[in-house]
């Protein structure tokens, strides 16, 4: 676009200028209503509307205002949350970029960078991201000596360039052991709130059996506090493998995680309004669990008995959690060999995002770069979408993963 | 008050009067896509010709044409096939490829005579003549003053940098 970079073009403005006085009676725009002139910009796809801040002081502040915000909102609502990456830029201090999927333009488009008062100067300093009401929360931390220090959460509404630090909760330093994160929404008092759990340890590489309690704290938008909640005590110790904070996956009023002990798989989940925990011994194979439209889903091995030999032995399919036998059901959604052999399969894995008819799934490759895979349901169709500028600049960076977000102009942090 | 589908319907004409004082009759169903127009009608009656002070005729004809087109795909014929949605979305499109400055009056005058479907479908073809422009472009179309100082201009290019890639 003509206007995206270099000089402003002041020169037109004589021209423009001479065209008002030469035809002031075709003016129209400025004639229309305020509010139908917020319709009129309501039908605008977010980046045509923040491209159209630059004609005129009135236009850029558009965004700010109430009406037009509820207006937009309340337009938009109905669209499908793109899946959004974030990384922090391999130099330092640690810069701090994320990119949104744009469907209809089948592209990646990096947006705006988060405020510098994320960058931080410390060296192994990695991060958290949770998506909420169009707000991204982001947490860091830094391992000092074998501790961990989390940074108070910051929270961000992207569009506005609204941010707010949260105050520090009371287990912001921990020495070991799991931490279990997520951000949602209660539609009750319209506010949002993050819960981190932690399950704190004495040594590192070591089991104790008194490794098993699990305190959690949640923090409230309305209030602008955290509360501590019950805390609880799981059955057996977690595995000492579980070191980077572990986002939940919320459906109804429940928020999974899938952790590991020595020798299981754990599906362990926070019921919000009973304020209680719940462990359950979940399948082996079952390593990453996400969201599809209100149903827990995850990616697992499909073992076959025919005597077919399938290129790499195995199948992968996509399971839906069935709640009452809380069994994983096969949906019949197969990620094709094409598609997953792309990616290093290491502990890291795959990070998988899924709303409405997409899904997408986003993981380093071979070559050591980032891809992603969008799936469309409907059509049952599979696809690498280029990745553009943003697969030059991830290269070597380290890659927070993939989460839903859905742009919100009125959502204040 | 006169219902829907009574036998006499189709036959009730109103008479509207445009600001250049043209007359223009229309059948009472084609006045009734206009929210305004059916609060007056219900009102006054038929009887008496309706003024629209503020619509000129060139617009309330083009704003005619379209409820007339959309109150008849209400209507079932049993010797016509009825019309499909892909029909009156390519019979919107069609209507609302005019000049700018007939866009913009047809905004108000779909405003003043609250209908819907009209105001819905002018916004977002006016939106659609914004979309993918450069600011410089808009404000030539749109007849906008550029008031930015060069400082505010650079620092709304820094905020706004990456919604242009």
């Amino acid at each position: 676009m003509a206007m995206a970079e270099g000089e402003p073009e002041k020169t037109s403005r004589g021209t423009v200028g001479f065209a008002i006085i030469e035809e002031k009676d075709t003016c129209l725009w400025t004639k229309l209503p305020r509010e139908l002139q917020h319709k009129v910009f309501s039908y605008l796809p977010l980046r045509d509307l923040f491209q159209i801040r630059c004609v005129c002081r009135d236009w850029r502040y558009v965004i700010h205002r109430r009406g037009f915000r509820s207006v937009y909102d309340a337009m938009h609502s109905s669209e499908d949350p793109s899946p959004s990456i974030c990384y922090i830029g391999s130099y330092y201090p640690n810069y701090l970029q994320w990119s949104t999927y744009d469907y209809a333009c089948k592209r990646w488009r990096i947006m705006r960078s988060f405020p510098p008062q994320s960058r931080v100067e410390h060296d192994r300093v990695d991060l958290s991201v949770c998506s909420v009401n169009g707000l991204l929360c982001l947490m860091l931390w830094k391992q000092k000596a074998k501790v961990r220090i989390h940074l108070p959460w910051q929270v961000w509404n992207p569009l506005t360039n609204k941010w707010k630090q949260l105050p520090s909760c009371k287990h912001k330093t921990v020495n070991r052991g799991t931490y279990f994160v997520h951000a949602f929404s209660d539609d009750t008092t319209k506010s949002y709130k993050i819960l981190m759990a932690h399950n704190p340890k004495k040594h590192l590489y070591q089991y104790t059996d008194t490794d098993t309690s699990l305190v959690t704290e949640i923090y409230d938008s309305a209030t602008d506090t955290w509360r501590e909640a019950s805390p609880y005590n799981l059955q057996l110790p977690l595995s000492p493998l579980n070191q980077a904070p572990k986002r939940g996956v919320r459906c109804d009023d429940v928020i999974y995680f899938v952790t590991r002990t020595s020798n299981e798989n754990i599906l362990l989940s926070y019921d919000i309004k009973k304020d209680q925990w719940h462990e359950e011994i979940t399948d082996e194979e079952c390593m990453e669990i996400f969201e599809w439209d209100g149903r827990v889903m995850t990616a697992m091995p499909l073992l076959t008995n025919g005597f077919y030999m399938y290129e790499d032995f195995y199948r992968i399919s996509i399971f839906e959690r069935n709640s009452a036998t809380k069994r994983w059901v096969d949906t019949g959604i197969e990620i094709p060999y094409k598609i997953r052999n792309k990616f290093v399969e290491d502990e890291e894995g795959v990070e998988i995002a899924a709303s409405g008819n997409h899904l997408a799934i986003t993981g380093y490759t071979r070559d050591g770069s980032f891809r992603i895979a969008i799936y469309k349901r409907a059509e049952n169709y599979w696809r690498f979408p280029p990745t553009g500028a943003f697969s030059d600049k991830i290269r070597q960076a380290r890659v927070e993963g993939l989460f839903q977000f859905k742009p919100r102009l009125e959502s204040v942090p | 008050m006169h219902f829907q589908g009574s036998p006499n319907m189709a036959e009730k004409r109103v008479k509207l009067i445009s600001s250049d004082n043209d007359e223009f009759e229309v059948d009472e169903a084609v006045a009734f896509e206009s929210e305004t127009l059916r609060n007056m009608i219900q009102d006054t009656g038929t009887n008496v010709p309706i003024s629209i002070p503020n619509v000129s005729s060139d617009i309330l004809a083009k704003v005619l044409e379209y409820c007339s087109y959309h109150a008849e795909t209400m209507e079932t014929h049993d010797d016509k096939p009825p019309i499909t949605d892909a029909q009156i979305r390519e019979w919107d499109a069609d209507f609302v490829d005019v000049h700018p400055a007939t866009l913009y009056s047809l905004i108000l005058a779909a405003n003043y005579l609250n209908i819907k479907n009209l105001l819905d479908l002018i916004c977002q073809a006016v939106a659609n003549n914004i979309r993918g422009k450069t600011a410089v472009e808009i404000r030539k179309i749109l007849h906008i003053q550029d008031d930015f100082t060069y400082e505010e201009e650079m620092e709304i290019r820094r905020e706004t940098k990456w919604a242009f890639d």
